[in-house]
């Protein structure tokens, strides 16, 4: 090999290295994203002239939808209502409610933007034992 | 002895790698993302009957402000009243809140109000417009940067 060929040789050599150095061969971190809509659900006993809520959090813009779905006491009658998370979140802040049983069909539905709200239910006056209750919430 | 071509040619393969080392070298400032905070305050009280109140909040960034008369209850019962409001938007004034957006409307889990916003002090003021027939428990979400 002369000293030409040698010369050529260290010229391809260093820029095939130089131009692999450039490579962009890492991989930036995604953020996580959540399906939308959600749905989850809520299961819990609701006492005698007690009552009980959920938060859950809006991503974005859509459709909250709250149903009571099962409850042990096929009689019974419930408030139910959804509304703003209080700030200090200790408590719901009622916009709408329905006064309702158990069915499958949401018996609440409102437009919502991103934010915290809660879904309650309360003991209207009539029970009489505790009540194994089902709440099914869907919110973008 | 390498002859004069050799030599140009190493060389130029020393200089290429610096210039492709420079080239890959991170003398790129990129800029940096500014993240606004959002914040989200819940004015609430108890309204009487043809009464006001005004709720005063401090806006660090530039962005908008979202207003969401979200929730009147009846004070005695709890139960939601479904009753027009008057909501605003504007600036602390003496005591009072000098309004430059208002909306009527009834509790939403949407915002009645939207308002482009710098950084400053702003007020949303809630009011009875002679709707009211009773003492109510009301909640305000107020978002802003």
């Amino acid at each position: 090999m002369t000293a030409m060929n040698a010369s050529l040789a260290a010229l391809f050599v260093t820029i095939a290295i130089a131009v692999a150095g450039c490579g962009d061969d890492s991989t930036t971190p995604t953020t996580p994203t959540r399906s939308s809509p959600v749905t989850e659900r809520f299961e819990s006993n609701l006492v005698v002239q007690g009552a009980a809520w959920r938060f859950v959090s809006a991503n974005g813009t859509g459709t909250l939808t709250a149903a009571l779905t099962t409850v042990d006491q096929p009689s019974a009658v419930v408030n139910f209502a959804i509304g703003l998370r209080n700030a200090n979140g200790t408590g719901c802040l009622i916009s709408h409610d329905v006064v309702t049983a158990a069915g499958t069909a949401p018996q609440l539905s409102a437009q919502v933007d991103a934010g915290d709200y809660c879904v309650k239910i309360a003991d209207t006056g009539t029970l009489t034992t505790p009540m194994k209750f089902t709440i099914t919430i869907t919110y973008p | 002895m390498p002859s004069l071509i050799a030599r140009t040619i190493g060389g130029a393969a020393i200089a290429l790698a610096a210039t492709l080392s420079i080239a890959c070298g991170d003398d790129v400032t990129l800029p940096t993302s500014t993240t606004s905070t959002i914040n989200t305050e819940v004015y609430t009280g108890t309204m009487t009957v043809g009464g006001s109140g005004f709720y005063s909040f401090s806006v660090a960034g530039i962005g908008a402000a979202a207003i969401t008369f979200g929730s009147l209850t009846n004070a005695s019962t709890g139960r939601p009243l479904d009753v027009a409001m008057g909501l605003g938007f504007g600036i602390p004034a003496g005591e009072g809140c000098n309004v430059s957006m208002s909306a009527t409307a009834g509790p939403a889990l949407t915002a009645q109000i939207s308002a482009p916003v710098l950084p400053g002090t702003y007020c949303a003021q809630l009011s009875d417009v002679g709707n009211l027939r009773v003492p109510a428990v009301f909640g305000v979400r107020i978002v802003h940067p």
